[in-house]
């Protein structure tokens, strides 16, 4: 099965037309698909503060980091979820739109970085800090430019 | 007197500007949004501090002390933008279900926060260093994240159904 297909097939779903149903679902899923990602930068925003020394400097990156990596699946997961469904109607036209792709590139690169950063937590806590720092600094603003092309793709679309 | 209040403020400069504008409206929005993951993304792990969800080991008031402000700076600017986004489709806004939601939801969380620091913070000094804070301050950290995820969700909402 070509990506057309599968496409085409999300696009034909029960799921698209009941999406497409109603205004109030895709606002909820829309709702739902924000909850997911201040769940995500809160969580790269508070993490990114502790490894630049600015928020509980004191506590070892392990601690902070180990919930804020649970905090961060759950929002990632829900985000994930929510778009796959809210963009079904119209799968086809969101992959052929820059702005869609530009926002699916940076959410992977902000995914990898993320989980790359818990391997510099470990060093951190072992005295590597400049490294942390700035790659905490990529990280967040990795995050905050998923959510510039978010905005951007429903508001230009 | 509402909608001559309403009609007000879409008609002027502000209220055009945001409605008529190219681009005055995308950024408008965008800078509300990312504003308000920014100050909610901040409030959500006070508010698992004092649900005993996270950072247990660091006292409730340095959680406060490190985070509130950054939060406070993201509420300001959704604040701001939220008002400007008011100014150009007042009408609709409010006659729009899911606005008054919002804004409802929004005292909710203000009511909320002004409780928190006027009654339970009172014996704060007590409780500061428990890993899991007294009954009301958990209550105060359930129903601001409760608030605050239905604002999100009634603010998207609104944009869907208000036209």
């Amino acid at each position: 099965m070509s990506l057309d297909d599968l496409v085409t097939a999300l696009e034909q779903s029960h799921l698209a037309a009941w999406v497409s149903s109603s205004p109030l679902i895709l606002g909820a899923l829309s709702g739902f698909h924000l909850i997911g990602f201040t769940l995500v930068v809160g969580t790269a925003l508070v993490s990114g503060l502790h490894m630049m020394g600015v928020a509980f400097a004191d506590r070892p990156s392990r601690e902070v980091i180990a919930i804020a990596v649970r905090v961060m699946v759950a929002g990632i997961a829900l985000s994930v979820l929510t778009g796959i469904v809210q963009v079904s109607p119209r799968a086809g036209a969101a992959l052929a739109n820059w702005i869609f792709v530009a926002k699916m590139t940076l959410l992977a690169g902000a995914i990898a970085a993320q989980v790359v950063v818990p391997r510099f937590a470990a060093r951190a806590d072992a005295g590597t800090v400049f490294e942390l720092r700035v790659w905490s600094v990529v990280t967040t603003i990795l995050w905050l430019a998923v959510g510039v092309m978010g905005a951007a793709f429903i508001l230009l679309e | 007197m509402r909608a001559e209040i309403g009609l007000w403020l879409e008609q002027s400069a502000v209220g055009l500007l945001v409605r008529e504008s190219l681009w005055g409206f995308p950024i408008v929005v965008g800078l509300h949004i990312l504003s308000l993951a920014f100050s909610v993304g901040m409030f959500l792990w006070f508010d698992l501090r004092l649900l005993g969800l996270a950072l247990t080991s660091v006292r409730v008031s340095l959680v406060y002390r490190r985070l509130i402000p950054w939060a406070t700076v993201g509420f300001g600017s959704s604040f701001i933008t939220g008002g400007l986004l008011f100014t150009g489709y007042a009408t609709a806004a409010s006659a729009n279900t899911a606005f008054r939601m919002k804004v409802l939801m929004l005292l909710v969380a203000g009511v909320n926060a002004v409780v928190y620091h006027t009654v339970t913070e009172r014996d704060r000094e007590a409780w500061d260093a428990w890993t899991h804070p007294p009954r009301a301050a958990r209550v105060a950290g359930a129903i601001s994240l409760i608030a605050w995820a239905t604002v999100i969700l009634c603010g998207r909402i609104m944009s869907y159904t208000m036209f």
